[in-house]
């Protein structure tokens, strides 16, 4: 699977919501399940599942889902 | 079941998680678990919420957090601990699941320096055993253990911790949830009653029919242990009360001689209540289980070797519950425990539970007696049976709640009632509650005899709870224990006695009790709920065959 897939699938779960709803570009602000706490569960739960590692600094900068894919660990 | 939430630390994904599938109370703000502890029934948002159960979730380091000497963190542990038993002593009716405590080794320090988590984290556990000692309502949560498994790695989360004060990660939280739903599930009573083993590549390695009693792999060390240790689960399993059958294809002599003879079977023909070892289909046999044992299929978890046969059960019964099997068989004896875990979870285990498989043993020679006696009367007098029956004592608590969960069929109301609510009616001057064991020839059934009887005045009673566990039935043994209640009543200047039969899927046997024992139908509603009246006294002297002997238990 994908990683793009897996993110989709985590930040469905992590909102509670149906895969279909999420897209990539939809701005922090503009998802209301999508609040400090949630933005937490998906850094950490991404980190577990997929290739991707955030450095503690980075997480706030963090604005859409996509922006989570820059930070796929190099093979 | 609305349950409570208390911690000490952030539990939002806990919360959650829980909330899908439980009704949870939580206090406002973390470090409001204790504060809600201490308050008074009219501030304790506790006592307010309605739960039955708190679930306290302690995490050590924070518990500790700002203390330096020893001492004063044992201190803290010692006010931590004594405002739960406090707590727990001022509500006898509200269950507390208290976690034990894991704190992780951060300070650094020599190798040869005394660690002192180690021994804070036993001086709590040992705290925490004792108030589940002195306390009925004060269970154990094995945290540390759930922590250990998952390792600290997984189940801890900096980042969580750092950014959200949340301590746990979001698979830590989802593994805590699911042991918090089971105790749950264990508190209510709610688990399964039969395991129905395969043989071969099950029980041992190989096909006992091709590689013989010499062949199969079953042994003390290396690579057969494998199997003994999962045998030595299944006998501590048998143990909590939960009964043992075989379901094998293949020749029963074969079965039977390496049951008998192989030095390293942990389990013998006597573990097992049912042995169904024939050539024919599984779920056949398992219907056949289901109907000697008289229970649901919805009772039963179905363990077997092949993704055939396991596959055939799923698409046949679907009410049986089918564990699934590990690819690797190393992981078999952490397969028992999972079963444990999901199907069989119990809290406490009661004289009854460690005697089921004997007294299953017993009822099939009962069932042999019966028939073959000349007449039902000469099969009931040649019985002996004798009822010994009394008010019930605290240490009868824990197994009247059991029966009252448990048994569906002979049971006019079916009302359901925790060990707290007998607490609580043991202290009311308006409920009687009597506990009774039956014994015969055969044997001695335990205590499988419950009523609660309500004061309604001064001479009128009514009968709120009436069952009996169904190995008893067939004996007549309610036409004696509703007369001696008559008498009982009758020496207390009781004049009336009502009941009531409240129909459920499960208790058509007991549809017409009361019209045979002698009571008039008052009346039937929509709902074919029917209520009964009769004379004290009638009941108590009518003249009826007695074939069961009562003696009282009360001195």
């Amino acid at each position: 699977m994908t990683t793009e897939r897996l993110l989709i699938e985590i930040a469905a779960e992590v909102f509670g919501v149906e895969p279909t709803k999420i897209h990539l570009d939809m701005p922090r602000s503009g998802v209301s399940e999508w609040d400090s706490f949630a933005h937490v569960a998906l850094v950490t739960v991404l980190e577990e599942r997929t290739d991707i590692v955030i450095p503690i600094e980075h997480i706030a900068d963090i604005n859409t889902l996509r922006q989570f894919l820059d930070f796929r660990r190099p093979k | 079941m609305k349950i409570a939430l208390l911690s000490n630390i952030n539990q939002s994904q806990l919360f959650n998680a829980l909330s899908k599938s439980h009704e949870v109370y939580q206090p406002d703000g973390y470090g409001a678990w204790m504060t809600e502890l201490l308050a008074t029934p009219a501030e304790s948002g506790l006592m307010r919420s309605g739960a039955s159960l708190a679930f306290i979730i302690l995490d050590g380091e924070e518990l500790l957090h700002g203390l330096i000497d020893f001492r004063s963190k044992l201190d803290a542990l010692d006010r931590a601990v004594a405002c739960l038993a406090d707590c727990a002593s001022r509500c006898p009716t509200l269950g507390f699941f208290i976690s034990n405590i894991d704190i992780p080794q951060n300070r650094i320090q020599p190798v040869r320096a005394q660690r002192e988590e180690y021994r804070l984290e036993s001086y709590w556990n040992d705290a925490i055993s004792r108030a589940c000692n002195d306390y009925k309502n004060i269970f154990p949560l094995d945290l540390k253990n759930l922590i250990s498994e998952l390792g600290r790695r997984s189940f801890y989360s900096e980042k969580m911790w750092y950014l959200a004060g949340a301590k746990y990660s979001i698979s830590g939280s989802n593994s805590l949830a699911s042991l918090v739903t089971k105790l749950v599930k264990a508190y209510i009573g709610i688990k399964k009653k039969v395991i129905v083993l395969d043989c071969d590549n099950t029980l041992w390695g190989g096909v006992l029919g091709e590689d013989g009693l010499e062949g199969i792999e079953l042994s003390n060390n290396k690579e057969g242990a494998r199997y003994k240790d999962f045998q030595r689960r299944l006998k501590e399993l048998r143990e909590t009360g939960v009964i043992l059958t075989l379901a094998s294809k293949n020749n029963l002599a074969d079965v039977l001689e390496a049951l008998e003879r192989h030095p390293d079977m942990a389990l013998r023909r006597a573990d097992f209540a049912l042995m169904e070892v024939h050539w024919e289909e599984k779920s056949d046999s398992l219907r056949r289980i289901a109907k000697k044992l008289n229970i649901g299929l919805d009772a039963i978890v179905f363990v077997d070797d092949s993704a055939v046969e396991r596959g055939r059960v799923e698409a046949a019964l679907p009410e049986v519950a089918v564990a699934p099997f590990p690819p690797d068989s190393a992981q078999l004896p952490h397969l028992a425990t999972q079963i444990f875990e999901e199907h069989f979870y119990t809290l406490d285990c009661t004289l009854e539970d460690l005697q089921k498989t004997r007294m299953y043993l017993e009822g099939a020679q009962r069932d042999t007696a019966r028939a073959t006696a000349p007449s039902l009367e000469e099969f009931l007098r040649s019985l002996g049976t004798t009822i010994r029956i009394g008010a019930l004592r605290q240490s009868d608590v824990v197994r009247a709640a059991q029966l009252t969960q448990k048994t569906n069929q002979f049971n006019v109301t079916t009302r359901r009632y925790t060990e707290a609510d007998f607490f609580h009616m043991m202290h009311s001057a308006e409920k009687t509650i009597l506990i009774g064991g039956v014994s015969d020839r055969f044997g001695d059934s335990g205590k499988t005899v419950l009523l609660v009887l309500s004061k309604m005045s001064a001479t009128h009673f009514h009968i709120d709870t009436f069952l009996m566990s169904c190995r008893v039935m067939g004996r007549r043994v309610e036409d004696a224990v509703i007369q001696h209640v008559a008498k009982l009543l009758s020496a207390q200047g009781a004049t009336l006695l009502t009941a009531e039969f409240i129909p459920s899927t499960k208790n058509q046997a007991v549809d017409s009790l009361f019209d045979r024992l002698g009571f008039t139908l008052v009346s039937m509603d929509e709902e074919m709920i029917k209520n009964y009246e009769a004379d004290v006294s009638v009941i108590a002297y009518q003249n009826t065959p007695r074939f069961c002997f009562v003696e009282t238990t009360d001195d």
